[in-house]
Protein backbone atom coordinates (compact mmCIF):
# COMPACT_ATOMS: atom_id res chain seq x y z
CA UNK A 1 0.00 0.00 0.00
CA UNK A 2 1.82 3.35 -0.83
CA UNK A 3 2.81 5.69 1.63
CA UNK A 4 -0.06 8.73 2.05
CA UNK A 5 -1.68 11.51 3.85
CA UNK A 6 -5.07 13.51 3.79
CA UNK A 7 -4.92 17.02 2.08
CA UNK A 8 -5.42 19.45 5.27
CA UNK A 9 -7.57 21.32 3.16
CA UNK A 10 -10.04 18.81 1.19
CA UNK A 11 -8.93 15.37 3.15
CA UNK A 12 -8.08 13.78 -0.54
CA UNK A 13 -5.85 11.18 -0.11
CA UNK A 14 -2.41 12.29 -1.50
CA UNK A 15 0.51 9.59 -2.42
CA UNK A 16 3.61 10.38 -0.88
CA UNK A 17 6.86 10.46 -3.07
CA UNK A 18 8.58 8.57 -0.14
CA UNK A 19 7.78 6.90 2.77
CA UNK A 20 10.20 9.34 4.91
CA UNK A 21 11.97 11.94 5.37
CA UNK A 22 10.86 15.74 4.23
CA UNK A 23 8.45 17.11 1.46
CA UNK A 24 5.90 18.80 -0.48
CA UNK A 25 2.72 17.82 -1.83
CA UNK A 26 -0.23 19.90 -3.93
CA UNK A 27 -3.11 18.02 -4.01
CA UNK A 28 -4.53 17.15 -7.51
CA UNK A 29 -8.19 17.84 -6.42
CA UNK A 30 -7.79 21.82 -4.52
CA UNK A 31 -4.60 22.42 -5.36
CA UNK A 32 -3.56 23.45 -2.39
CA UNK A 33 0.37 22.88 -1.27
CA UNK A 34 1.11 20.94 1.89
CA UNK A 35 4.55 20.77 3.58
CA UNK A 36 5.23 17.33 5.62
CA UNK A 37 7.80 15.85 7.79
CA UNK A 38 7.70 12.14 8.32
CA UNK A 39 9.16 10.14 11.45
CA UNK A 40 10.26 6.37 11.53
CA UNK A 41 7.04 5.43 12.65
CA UNK A 42 4.98 6.43 9.80
CA UNK A 43 2.90 3.87 8.52
CA UNK A 44 3.08 1.77 11.13
CA UNK A 45 0.13 0.70 12.50
CA UNK A 46 -0.87 0.02 16.27
CA UNK A 47 1.10 -2.84 17.75
CA UNK A 48 -1.75 -6.23 19.07
CA UNK A 49 -1.89 -6.62 22.80
CA UNK A 50 0.07 -9.19 24.71
CA UNK A 51 -1.90 -12.45 25.10
CA UNK A 52 -1.75 -13.49 28.72
CA UNK A 53 0.12 -16.93 29.45
CA UNK A 54 -1.82 -19.92 30.90
CA UNK A 55 0.36 -20.93 34.36
CA UNK A 56 2.11 -23.98 33.92
CA UNK A 57 3.97 -24.44 37.33
CA UNK A 58 2.72 -25.68 40.45
CA UNK A 59 2.67 -22.73 42.75
CA UNK A 60 3.59 -19.89 40.03
CA UNK A 61 2.63 -16.74 40.68
CA UNK A 62 -1.02 -16.33 39.08
CA UNK A 63 -2.53 -13.16 37.87
CA UNK A 64 -5.73 -11.77 40.62
CA UNK A 65 -8.30 -11.92 38.10
CA UNK A 66 -7.31 -14.63 36.00
CA UNK A 67 -6.52 -17.19 38.27
CA UNK A 68 -5.25 -19.52 35.48
CA UNK A 69 -3.11 -17.21 33.99
CA UNK A 70 0.80 -16.52 34.49
CA UNK A 71 1.40 -13.52 36.47
CA UNK A 72 3.81 -10.91 34.93
CA UNK A 73 3.85 -7.68 37.16
CA UNK A 74 2.32 -6.81 40.40
CA UNK A 75 -0.02 -3.45 39.86
CA UNK A 76 2.16 -0.52 41.35
CA UNK A 77 -0.72 0.58 43.29
CA UNK A 78 -2.42 -2.19 44.95
CA UNK A 79 0.27 -4.47 44.64
CA UNK A 80 -2.19 -7.34 42.96
CA UNK A 81 -0.41 -9.91 40.68
CA UNK A 82 -1.24 -9.17 36.94
CA UNK A 83 -1.11 -11.29 34.07
CA UNK A 84 -0.03 -9.57 30.41
CA UNK A 85 -4.06 -9.03 29.91
CA UNK A 86 -4.59 -7.47 33.08
CA UNK A 87 -1.64 -5.12 32.59
CA UNK A 88 -2.47 -1.18 32.20
CA UNK A 89 1.25 0.27 30.99
CA UNK A 90 0.93 3.60 31.35
CA UNK A 91 4.16 5.79 31.01
CA UNK A 92 6.07 2.99 32.86
CA UNK A 93 3.93 2.34 35.76
CA UNK A 94 2.17 -1.06 35.96
CA UNK A 95 -1.67 -0.65 37.47
CA UNK A 96 -4.50 -2.93 37.37
CA UNK A 97 -7.99 -2.35 35.47
CA UNK A 98 -9.39 -1.62 39.43
CA UNK A 99 -7.11 1.16 40.13
CA UNK A 100 -6.98 3.24 36.96
CA UNK A 101 -10.30 4.41 37.42
CA UNK A 102 -9.59 5.26 41.31
CA UNK A 103 -6.38 6.93 40.29
CA UNK A 104 -7.92 8.68 37.59
CA UNK A 105 -11.57 10.18 40.15
CA UNK A 106 -8.81 11.29 43.02
CA UNK A 107 -6.86 12.93 40.17
CA UNK A 108 -3.27 10.85 41.65
CA UNK A 109 -2.30 10.42 38.04
CA UNK A 110 -0.98 13.40 35.99
CA UNK A 111 -1.14 11.76 32.75
CA UNK A 112 -4.67 10.87 32.80
CA UNK A 113 -5.89 14.25 33.87
CA UNK A 114 -7.85 15.48 30.67
CA UNK A 115 -9.91 18.61 32.15
CA UNK A 116 -9.18 20.43 35.37
CA UNK A 117 -10.70 23.36 36.90
CA UNK A 118 -8.72 26.58 37.68
CA UNK A 119 -10.15 28.00 41.25
CA UNK A 120 -7.85 31.21 40.50
CA UNK A 121 -9.82 32.24 37.58
CA UNK A 122 -13.24 32.04 39.43
CA UNK A 123 -11.13 34.47 42.35
CA UNK A 124 -10.44 36.93 39.53
CA UNK A 125 -13.50 36.68 38.35
CA UNK A 126 -15.22 37.02 41.99
CA UNK A 127 -12.77 39.39 42.73
CA UNK A 128 -13.47 41.82 39.68
CA UNK A 129 -17.43 41.46 40.31
CA UNK A 130 -17.38 42.57 44.22
CA UNK A 131 -15.33 45.46 42.87
CA UNK A 132 -17.81 46.54 40.76
CA UNK A 133 -20.62 45.95 42.56
CA UNK A 134 -19.65 46.55 45.78
CA UNK A 135 -23.13 45.42 48.05
CA UNK A 136 -22.14 42.34 47.10
CA UNK A 137 -19.22 41.97 48.05
CA UNK A 138 -20.05 40.25 51.65
CA UNK A 139 -20.54 37.95 49.72
CA UNK A 140 -18.78 37.48 46.76
CA UNK A 141 -15.24 38.24 47.88
CA UNK A 142 -15.44 35.41 50.77
CA UNK A 143 -16.49 33.21 47.67
CA UNK A 144 -12.59 34.86 46.13
CA UNK A 145 -10.67 33.46 49.44
CA UNK A 146 -12.34 30.20 49.55
CA UNK A 147 -10.88 29.71 45.65
CA UNK A 148 -7.65 31.22 46.39
CA UNK A 149 -7.67 28.84 49.10
CA UNK A 150 -7.71 25.82 47.25
CA UNK A 151 -5.17 27.78 44.43
CA UNK A 152 -2.80 27.63 46.99
CA UNK A 153 -3.67 24.22 48.88
CA UNK A 154 -2.27 22.77 45.36
CA UNK A 155 -5.44 22.20 43.00
CA UNK A 156 -4.98 24.54 40.16
CA UNK A 157 -4.28 23.44 36.53
CA UNK A 158 -1.35 21.28 34.89
CA UNK A 159 0.73 24.14 33.96
CA UNK A 160 -1.21 27.21 35.01
CA UNK A 161 -0.09 27.73 38.60
CA UNK A 162 -1.99 31.08 39.50
CA UNK A 163 -0.25 31.01 43.11
CA UNK A 164 0.52 34.61 42.55
CA UNK A 165 -3.44 35.50 41.20
CA UNK A 166 -4.74 34.25 44.29
CA UNK A 167 -2.40 35.95 46.81
CA UNK A 168 -3.39 39.09 45.26
CA UNK A 169 -6.87 38.00 44.78
CA UNK A 170 -6.79 36.66 48.93
CA UNK A 171 -5.71 41.06 49.56
CA UNK A 172 -7.93 42.60 47.38
CA UNK A 173 -10.67 40.40 49.11
CA UNK A 174 -10.26 41.82 52.15
CA UNK A 175 -9.92 45.08 51.53
CA UNK A 176 -13.03 44.73 49.45
CA UNK A 177 -14.87 43.21 52.58
CA UNK A 178 -13.68 45.95 54.85
CA UNK A 179 -14.79 48.14 52.26
CA UNK A 180 -17.75 46.24 51.81
CA UNK A 181 -18.41 46.53 55.56
CA UNK A 182 -17.96 50.41 55.71
CA UNK A 183 -20.69 50.80 53.27
CA UNK A 184 -23.21 48.80 55.08
CA UNK A 185 -21.96 50.35 58.13
CA UNK A 186 -22.26 54.01 56.65
CA UNK A 187 -25.91 53.29 55.31
CA UNK A 188 -27.07 51.61 58.76
CA UNK A 189 -25.46 54.47 60.60
CA UNK A 190 -26.95 56.99 58.43
CA UNK A 191 -30.68 55.55 59.01
CA UNK B 1 7.09 22.96 43.52
CA UNK B 2 8.44 23.19 39.23
CA UNK B 3 6.26 21.98 36.74
CA UNK B 4 7.98 19.08 34.46
CA UNK B 5 6.11 21.13 31.14
CA UNK B 6 8.31 23.96 29.52
CA UNK B 7 6.53 25.86 27.35
CA UNK B 8 6.90 25.35 23.47
CA UNK B 9 6.05 28.13 20.52
CA UNK B 10 2.78 28.35 19.99
CA UNK B 11 0.08 31.15 19.03
CA UNK B 12 -2.03 31.65 22.61
CA UNK B 13 -4.73 33.88 21.83
CA UNK B 14 -7.82 32.43 20.30
CA UNK B 15 -11.51 33.76 19.55
CA UNK B 16 -13.46 31.56 22.97
CA UNK B 17 -10.41 29.88 24.26
CA UNK B 18 -6.46 29.93 24.74
CA UNK B 19 -4.45 27.09 23.06
CA UNK B 20 -0.71 26.35 24.20
CA UNK B 21 1.50 23.92 23.81
CA UNK B 22 3.96 22.33 26.37
CA UNK B 23 7.13 19.69 26.15
CA UNK B 24 5.94 17.29 29.01
CA UNK B 25 9.44 15.43 28.45
CA UNK B 26 8.08 12.02 26.72
CA UNK B 27 4.71 14.01 25.11
CA UNK B 28 3.49 17.19 23.70
CA UNK B 29 0.78 18.68 26.07
CA UNK B 30 -1.99 21.10 24.24
CA UNK B 31 -3.87 22.71 27.03
CA UNK B 32 -6.80 24.78 26.11
CA UNK B 33 -8.06 27.38 28.49
CA UNK B 34 -11.62 27.82 28.28
CA UNK B 35 -13.70 29.80 31.03
CA UNK B 36 -12.25 28.28 34.33
CA UNK B 37 -10.92 25.18 33.16
CA UNK B 38 -7.80 23.87 31.04
CA UNK B 39 -8.57 21.17 28.65
CA UNK B 40 -5.42 18.93 27.91
CA UNK B 41 -4.51 17.01 24.90
CA UNK B 42 -1.34 14.59 24.82
CA UNK B 43 0.52 14.17 21.60
CA UNK B 44 3.26 11.34 22.89
CA UNK B 45 7.06 11.84 20.83
CA UNK B 46 6.64 7.78 20.39
CA UNK B 47 3.26 8.09 18.73
CA UNK B 48 4.00 11.14 16.34
CA UNK B 49 4.35 9.34 12.94
CA UNK B 50 4.42 12.70 11.13
CA UNK B 51 3.30 16.69 11.20
CA UNK B 52 1.86 18.23 8.45
CA UNK B 53 1.34 21.59 7.38
CA UNK B 54 0.04 24.42 4.59
CA UNK B 55 0.09 27.84 4.61
CA UNK B 56 -3.26 29.44 4.93
CA UNK B 57 -4.98 32.51 3.46
CA UNK B 58 -6.07 34.36 6.87
CA UNK B 59 -3.68 36.52 7.36
CA UNK B 60 -3.63 37.81 4.11
CA UNK B 61 -7.23 38.38 4.47
CA UNK B 62 -6.92 40.09 8.13
CA UNK B 63 -4.37 42.86 6.41
CA UNK B 64 -6.56 43.31 3.62
CA UNK B 65 -9.46 44.05 6.14
CA UNK B 66 -7.28 46.16 8.37
CA UNK B 67 -5.52 47.99 4.87
CA UNK B 68 -8.97 48.92 3.94
CA UNK B 69 -10.10 51.04 6.76
CA UNK B 70 -6.11 52.38 6.78
CA UNK B 71 -6.75 53.56 3.55
CA UNK B 72 -10.45 54.68 3.79
CA UNK B 73 -8.94 57.24 6.92
CA UNK B 74 -7.06 59.13 4.57
CA UNK B 75 -10.11 60.51 3.01
CA UNK B 76 -10.28 62.64 6.35
CA UNK B 77 -7.20 64.29 5.49
CA UNK B 78 -8.86 66.24 2.99
CA UNK B 79 -10.75 67.93 5.49
CA UNK B 80 -9.46 70.99 7.44
CA UNK B 81 -8.14 70.31 11.08
CA UNK B 82 -8.41 66.53 10.83
CA UNK B 83 -5.09 65.48 11.63
CA UNK B 84 -6.23 64.47 15.14
CA UNK B 85 -8.71 62.21 14.21
CA UNK B 86 -7.05 60.67 11.57
CA UNK B 87 -4.57 59.84 13.71
CA UNK B 88 -6.90 58.65 16.48
CA UNK B 89 -8.76 56.31 13.68
CA UNK B 90 -5.54 55.44 11.55
CA UNK B 91 -3.24 54.34 14.36
CA UNK B 92 -5.09 51.25 15.49
CA UNK B 93 -5.39 49.74 11.71
CA UNK B 94 -1.72 50.54 11.51
CA UNK B 95 -0.39 49.29 14.72
CA UNK B 96 -2.85 46.29 13.84
CA UNK B 97 -1.08 45.83 10.09
CA UNK B 98 2.45 46.35 11.29
CA UNK B 99 1.54 43.58 14.20
CA UNK B 100 -0.02 41.71 11.31
CA UNK B 101 2.84 41.96 8.98
CA UNK B 102 5.53 40.61 12.04
CA UNK B 103 3.41 38.01 12.57
CA UNK B 104 3.62 36.77 9.20
CA UNK B 105 1.98 34.04 6.88
CA UNK B 106 -1.03 31.96 8.65
CA UNK B 107 -1.07 28.17 8.48
CA UNK B 108 -2.94 25.48 9.16
CA UNK B 109 -0.88 22.43 11.13
CA UNK B 110 -1.83 19.13 12.19
CA UNK B 111 -0.10 15.97 13.70
CA UNK B 112 -0.87 12.94 12.35
CA UNK B 113 -0.31 9.58 14.50
CA UNK B 114 -1.67 5.70 13.91
CA UNK B 115 -5.34 6.59 15.05
CA UNK B 116 -5.66 10.49 13.90
CA UNK B 117 -4.46 13.53 12.91
CA UNK B 118 -5.47 16.52 14.36
CA UNK B 119 -5.11 20.38 14.24
CA UNK B 120 -2.83 22.42 16.27
CA UNK B 121 -5.27 25.58 16.83
CA UNK B 122 -2.33 26.77 19.02
CA UNK B 123 -0.18 27.28 15.99
CA UNK B 124 -1.61 28.99 13.39
CA UNK B 125 1.68 30.94 12.10
CA UNK B 126 4.10 29.60 9.87
CA UNK B 127 7.02 31.31 11.43
CA UNK B 128 5.51 29.31 14.78
CA UNK B 129 5.12 26.14 13.12
CA UNK B 130 8.73 26.21 12.34
CA UNK B 131 10.19 27.31 15.93
CA UNK B 132 7.67 24.10 17.06
CA UNK B 133 9.24 21.96 14.74
CA UNK B 134 12.68 23.26 15.63
CA UNK B 135 12.42 22.03 19.02
CA UNK B 136 9.92 18.88 19.03
CA UNK B 137 11.42 17.20 15.57
CA UNK B 138 14.80 17.01 16.83
CA UNK B 139 13.13 14.95 20.26
CA UNK B 140 10.76 12.83 18.24
CA UNK B 141 13.45 11.15 15.99
CA UNK B 142 15.43 10.44 19.44
CA UNK B 143 12.26 8.71 20.41
CA UNK B 144 11.46 6.66 17.73
CA UNK B 145 15.65 6.05 16.87
CA UNK B 146 15.28 3.21 19.67
CA UNK B 147 11.73 1.87 18.37
CA UNK B 148 12.31 -1.19 16.12
CA UNK B 149 11.07 0.20 12.79
CA UNK B 150 8.22 -2.57 11.38
CA UNK B 151 8.80 -2.62 8.03
CA UNK B 152 7.18 0.85 6.37
CA UNK B 153 4.82 1.06 4.03
CA UNK B 154 5.83 0.46 -0.04
CA UNK B 155 6.42 3.81 -1.69
CA UNK B 156 5.20 4.93 -4.99
CA UNK B 157 4.68 8.38 -6.73
CA UNK B 158 1.33 9.72 -7.16
CA UNK B 159 2.00 13.67 -6.72
CA UNK B 160 5.33 14.77 -8.22
CA UNK B 161 6.85 16.75 -5.93
CA UNK B 162 6.57 20.72 -5.78
CA UNK B 163 9.42 23.20 -5.56
CA UNK B 164 9.35 25.29 -2.20
CA UNK B 165 8.27 28.74 -2.54
CA UNK B 166 10.28 31.38 -1.31
CA UNK B 167 10.33 31.37 1.80
CA UNK B 168 8.46 28.36 2.68
CA UNK B 169 10.97 25.30 2.58
CA UNK B 170 9.99 22.53 4.23
CA UNK B 171 12.28 21.70 6.70
CA UNK B 172 14.22 18.68 7.20
CA UNK B 173 13.65 16.35 10.11
CA UNK B 174 16.98 16.38 12.49
CA UNK B 175 18.69 13.15 12.62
Amino acid sequence: MPASLSCLKCGTSLELESDSGAGRMRCAACDSVQDYVLFPTFGQRIKPGQKAELAVAEGEGTCFFHPTKRAQVPCDLCGRFLCALCDLDLAGRHLCASCLPAAQKKGTLAQLDRRRFLPHSAAVSLVICSLLLIPLALILAPAAIYFSIRTLRGESGLVTRGRWQAIVCIVIAIAEIIGGGAFFYAIFSAR
Amino acid sequence: MTSPYRPLPSNQLGVLARHRLYDGGDHVLMVSTTGYHEDYRRFFYSDIQALVWRKTHGGTLASFLTAVPLIASFALLTQPDSVVPFALIATPFAIALVLQWIAGPTCAFEIITALQAHRLPAVRRLKTARKLMARITPKIMEVQAIQTPESPASATSGNPPVAPEAGTEAMPPTP
